[in-house]
């Protein structure tokens, strides 16, 4: 699966880091989201019903939303006191944190069941037993302090402890006052952690309860904020489980931002995919990896449980995803760039072997080594998922002689529709950003005879490289 | 005594020109006196750099003592160390070297080891906390270090706490506690016209002639206020220097005095070169308290330091009384 560097590439992290999560828990699971795979569609249908559920609240019933938000905002992290708990006397601030998320839960039970929404397997409960036994006097006061209720000897001593400060109020701190003091306050201190100690063995019968309901608060902020993100940003639910495999208008908003800063716009991807090779190609800077990247980041999302950026999107449950890139490379330190994505490569092959419709996504693959071999290289690569016939596998390419081998094959239009003399009065040296003009990143099904086009000189030219240079290219 | 000095000054700052300098005698003097006035404190401290490692290390029992219904903010890891019988009121969230900034009641009088936050932001959001938490008059136990002398704007006021520790030339001593002093009783400037004030931007140590060089037409057309946002270093004074007789009308503005990490003699300097230095967040200096007990064996003799130290305020221009620790 990916790591960091490939979650950031595909823009993976610049989505879920847009989504504004309340707690601590939510935060955990949105850095490693769980990616459904295989035999796990039940619990991926019932995610995606919570964010459908999440959605219609968030469009219709704003105000109702937006107080739970602010309830699940002060939610205290209380799993390292958790983990803790059966080993060690918990410290009062550890308390006051539990007492809190109690606390906290008997505000967000009611306002979550009014809602009345029926979430899937996020049951946030009050626990009025579990609070009890931290603030026995009922109070229900937000600070913690450990009862007198809990132990007379306790009061005893804080009584007496009183006295003596009044004495020092009037007398100043004397030697023997002083000394008295002490004593009174290291006897509390030692019956404050025999009580905390048997508070916390008491609390262990609640851990369990404690955990599901952090574990359903931090579920409920994330579908909350996949919920959330697809309302502001107009993403749909994907199909799941399907036969067939049809993205429709794909955008990835990573790339639509960056693009936006320059005055541009994301040209839309629509890809439909069979089992084994599907081929794209088209020109150098025509925008061949951010269509394979548009199609990692969004069958990763819908695997993850969130809405799509899409029109429409239909998909199969992926027994993997794997994207080979550039972006990989990097992070293959020692090897050459070539060295180190064979070996990548190998990986795959092997861990893609027996599973059962995963995704394989290779940008560009083979371009580190010379055409000829390089070319063979990707052929040899279509005709294996071809042969195997259990990936669904993506090979863009500017390589001849693949295409003719794919199942479907893609082609980035590029420059197609610019005639050289339009290009040369359009461009006037403008360099990439007036190339981007004529640029036609739309991606088109065609034959698998046709060729990738041969836009490289064109591109030369239009961007003005030093005729010296030009003038000598014999294609 | 202190009381009467202090009136007016909701949030105190008590600023130690060194360890040793009998700035906790300071905190518990000013502590008690607020006390029997009926007052509720709020206590914090600003991050301690270079004393950090003095207070993991530090076995010896804390040493301010603050009465029942205290307000304290500190650092979780801190709360044993001291012995008041604590109700924890709010976890902050805000991390430090000694785990995260806890706010407490004192439920019965005691000792509190007091370890605050370094960030800015976050010294001003506890402060704030405090208040919300029921205090009426905030301290704040701040030191001088070599990175900054803590954002003196959080408080209303300072007492600055210099001692015989500082060095173990008394004419030092004297000489740079006049310098700080001087520099927490910086005027807060007037709202002036704002074709009058010009504003330019330090890059503190990395301070080039490329950032203030710009300033040479608005400075010949008779700016009266030069703004400096950021830090004024040694190397600012030097390119400022450089402006000559155009700086001779000017009046030098800083934001705090945290930003200006002169030496004395720069600051001197540019002083005379210019109409001297203000501030845009000014504070007030309530007094300056001199311990003449070194903790290196130098003492220094009682009379005469504060004597040296009153001398030296008034050549500086600064007016403070001054107040020796052992007779507070």
């Amino acid at each position: 699966m990916f790591d960091n560097d490939q979650l950031s590439a595909i823009g993976f992290r610049f989505v879920t880091e847009s989504i504004e999560l309340m707690t601590p828990y939510g935060e955990s699971l949105a850095r490693r989201p769980h990616f459904y795979t295989g035999d796990e569609l039940p619990e991926l249908l019932s995610e995606q019903r919570n964010v459908k559920k999440l959605m219609e609240a968030v469009a219709s019933r704003v105000s109702e939303v937006n107080g739970l938000m602010r309830l699940l905002m002060p939610v205290k992290d209380i799993r390292r006191s958790m983990d803790e708990l059966a080993a060690r006397t918990l410290s009062e601030v550890e308390l006051f944190e539990i007492k809190r998320f109690l606390l906290q839960l008997e505000l967000i039970a009611p306002a979550l069941s009014s809602l009345g929404l029926e979430l899937e397997g996020i049951n946030v409960a009050a626990m009025p037993r579990a609070l009890d036994l931290i603030d026995p006097e009922g109070m229900r006061s937000p600070s913690f302090y450990v009862s007198d209720k809990l132990s007379p000897l306790l009061g005893e001593i804080r009584r007496e402890r009183k006295t003596v400060d009044e004495q020092i109020k009037k007398a100043g701190l004397t030697d023997e006052l002083s000394a008295r003091r002490t004593l009174l306050a290291a006897r509390e201190e030692e019956e404050n952690a025999r009580v905390r100690t048997e508070l916390c063995i008491k609390l262990r019968d609640h851990r369990a309860e404690l955990m599901r309901n952090a574990d359903s608060i931090g579920r409920l902020d994330l579908a909350l904020g996949k919920a959330r993100l697809a309302e502001s940003m107009g993403a749909v639910i994907p199909e799941v489980g399907c036969e067939e495999f049809v993205l429709k208008d794909m955008v990835n908003p990573r790339f639509a931002a960056a693009l936006g800063e320059k005055g541009r716009e994301f040209v839309p991807v629509s890809l439909e995919l069979k089992k084994g090779s599907v081929v794209i190609t088209g020109a150098n800077m025509g925008g061949k990896s951010i269509a394979i990247k548009t199609l990692a980041l969004n069958a990763m999302l819908a695997m993850c449980g969130f809405a799509v950026f899409a029109k429409e999107a239909k998909l199969p449950m992926l027994g993997g995803l794997y994207l080979l890139s550039e972006d990989r490379e990097d992070a293959m330190g020692g090897l050459s760039s070539f060295g180190g994505e064979m070996k990548a490569f190998d990986g795959i092959l092997r861990e893609t072997e027996k599973q059962r419709d995963p995704l394989v996504l290779l940008d560009e693959f083979a371009r580190g080594t010379n055409p000829h071999e390089g070319a063979a290289l990707v052929r040899a690569a279509a005709r294996l998922f071809n042969e195997r016939n259990n990936a669904y596998a993506v090979i863009a390419t500017h390589f001849d002689g693949v295409a003719k081998l794919a199942r479907l094959h893609y082609q980035v239009a590029g420059l197609r529709s610019a005639d050289a003399e339009t290009l040369d009065s359009g461009m006037k040296g403008g360099g990439t950003e007036a190339l981007a003009k004529f640029m036609d990143y739309g991606l088109y099904p065609v034959s698998p005879d046709e060729e990738p086009p041969r836009d490289a000189v064109k591109i030369i030219k239009a961007l003005g490289v030093t005729e010296e240079f030009s003038a000598l290219i014999d294609v | 005594m202190l009381y009467e000095l202090l009136s007016g000054i909701k949030t105190l700052s008590v600023i130690g020109m060194c360890k040793n300098a009998g700035k906790t005698t300071v905190l518990n003097r000013v502590i008690s006196e607020f006390e029997r006035a009926g007052e509720r404190i709020g206590l914090t401290s600003i991050g301690r750099d270079g004393e950090r490692s003095d207070l993991v290390t530090n076995t010896k029992k804390p040493e301010i003592f603050i009465a029942e219904g205290a307000i304290v903010a500190t650092a979780s890891s801190l709360l044993k160390e001291g012995d008041i019988s604590a109700e924890i009121l709010e976890t902050t969230g805000m991390p430090t070297p000694m785990g995260e900034i806890v706010i407490v009641k004192a439920r019965s009088a005691g000792f509190v080891q007091i370890g605050g936050a370094s960030i800015t932001e976050h010294q001003k959001r506890i402060r704030d906390l405090l208040y919300e938490y029921g205090a009426e008059r905030v301290l704040i136990d701040g030191a001088i270090s070599r990175k900054s002398l803590g954002d003196p704007t959080l408080a209303d006021g300072v007492i600055l706490s210099s001692g015989a520790s500082y060095d173990p030339d008394i004419s030092k001593t004297a000489y740079d506690t006049a310098y700080f002093a001087k520099l927490f009783s910086l005027k807060g400037t007037a709202a002036p016209s704002p074709e009058k004030r010009y504003t330019a931007v330090s890059g503190g140590e990395s301070a080039s002639s490329d950032e203030l060089l710009p300033l040479l037409p608005q400075l010949k057309n008779g700016a009266e206020e030069l703004v400096i946002r950021g830090a004024v270093t040694d190397n600012t004074s030097k390119e400022l220097i450089n402006y000559g007789k155009l700086l001779k009308n000017t009046l030098l503005v800083a934001e705090d005095a945290s930003r200006l990490l002169l030496k004395p003699a720069s600051f001197e300097r540019l002083e005379r070169a210019s109409q001297g230095f203000a501030v845009l967040r000014g504070t007030r200096l309530a007094c300056v308290t001199v311990n003449p007990f070194s903790a290196y064996g130098l003492h220094y003799d009682k009379r005469e330091f504060k004597e040296r130290v009153e001398s030296e305020l008034e050549r500086a221009g600064v007016c403070a009384p001054v107040v020796d620790v052992n007779d507070v």
